[in-house]
């Protein structure tokens, strides 16, 4: 009975702070991925495809200029010590 | 009533232990993934920025008084700043090394980049400890030495892996605009089946379609370039710094010149979609549906 408790209780806290039920993203975009190229789930960008945006070129823009970004990233070090 | 109250207890119990680890749980997607990364690589940053800052005035202080309190001083921040410096190189690796191994790219890299970058990271921690042990200043010297050089590897090597990745994904982006010219050529059909002038609106595809066509042959010579990758073996590790150096600022000119265009294409399908409504009037439909993307296609 009490192990029951248990349970009951834990499986209630852990759905409340979502560390249960809340599948990888990941593994969601496979499914819909259907070759390397697509970027509709590029690091950085929410956007979804809309009116304003209807073949989602917005979102691939966004994650190309993300992508850039980090390519630039840099570490001032001083030339000598 | 005893046994509620047991639960409500046991329940708040679980909620609390559960929180301490819900911040794992809820970065589950790769944005959020992502994000974390570039959070943890900010902060790494400013602490280097403010270590580099406080080791040079403990410098500054050192040659003006030269006593052991502030020789004992200038060692503490020396080894501050290099600790903080090698922080901030991990965190650099950790998100590239996110984005080289993410699911979607992990074909596009035909070598181990994601080996490389592991043990560059091993490299680095093994220096930390060194640091921790470094007494005198050609010790400190010696591994600053090793970590500059190590630096200059990591700079054109993870340069040199997102290069290819952006690479992908422009030629990607290209190969979709292809299929959208496609759909804006039979929008335009089907309006001219309908007995609607289309004269602006093609005007608008043939601007589209030239920016594409300039968007393509900037990204034909990327494509030769990364061909040849001059620098690099084919394992991605750098054979000749120089050469290296100028096949990515190359690299680098001409893809940042074609994610322009791409930008202005991208622009001026807008205006397709636009120019293309105000005619269409609902009556015809562009994608099929307003929430269809490229990718569907």
């Amino acid at each position: 009975m009490k192990i029951a408790h248990i349970l009951i209780v834990l499986v209630i806290a852990a759905l409340t702070l979502g560390c249960i039920g809340n599948k990888q993203a990941e593994t969601r975009s496979v499914d819909t991925v259907v070759q390397p190229a697509q970027t509709t789930i590029a690091p950085s960008v929410t956007a979804v495809p809309g009116v304003d945006d209807p073949f989602g070129t917005d979102m691939d823009v966004a994650a190309l200029d993300s992508m850039l970004a980090d390519s630039t990233m840099d570490i001032s070090l001083m030339d000598s010590i | 009533m005893k046994n509620i109250n047991w639960l409500l207890a046991s329940l708040v119990t679980a909620v609390f232990i559960l929180s301490m680890f819900s911040g794992y749980a809820n970065a589950q997607t790769p944005e959020e993934q992502y994000n974390l990364y570039k959070e943890k690589y900010e902060n790494a940053k400013k602490r280097f920025e403010d270590a580099r800052g406080i080791f040079e005035k403990a410098r500054e202080r050192s040659g003006n008084i030269n006593d052991i309190r502030s020789k004992e001083e200038l060692k503490n921040r020396t080894k501050d700043y290099l600790l903080r410096a090698i922080d901030q190189t991990i965190s650099h690796l950790e998100i590239l090394k996110y984005r080289v191994e993410l699911r979607e790219n992990k074909d596009i890299i035909k070598f181990d980049a994601s080996g490389t970058i592991e043990d560059q990271i091993s490299q680095l921690e093994g220096m930390k400890v060194k640091v921790e042990g470094a007494e005198t200043a050609q010790d400190f010297r010696t591994i600053y030495t090793e970590l500059k050089d190590l630096w200059i590897n990591i700079r054109l090597e993870t340069r040199y892996y997102i290069g290819i990745v952006l690479n992908y994904r422009i030629n990607s982006f290209l190969e979709k605009v292809d299929n959208v010219s496609i759909k804006m050529d039979e929008a335009i059909t089907k309006l001219d089946s309908k007995g609607i002038d289309t004269t602006k609106l093609k005007a608008e595809a043939d601007k589209f379609d030239s920016i594409v066509a300039e968007a393509e042959a900037n990204q034909k010579k990327t494509d030769d370039l990364f061909e040849v990758h001059n620098g690099f073996s084919s394992d991605g590790t750098v054979t000749d710094v120089s050469a290296a150096r100028e096949f990515l600022r190359q690299g680098d000119e001409l893809e940042r010149g074609t994610i322009k265009t791409i930008k202005e294409a991208a622009k001026q399908l807008k205006d397709f979609v636009k120019e293309f409504r105000k005619l269409a009037r609902g009556l015809v439909t562009i994608e099929g549906g307003s929430t269809e993307t490229l990718s569907g296609i």
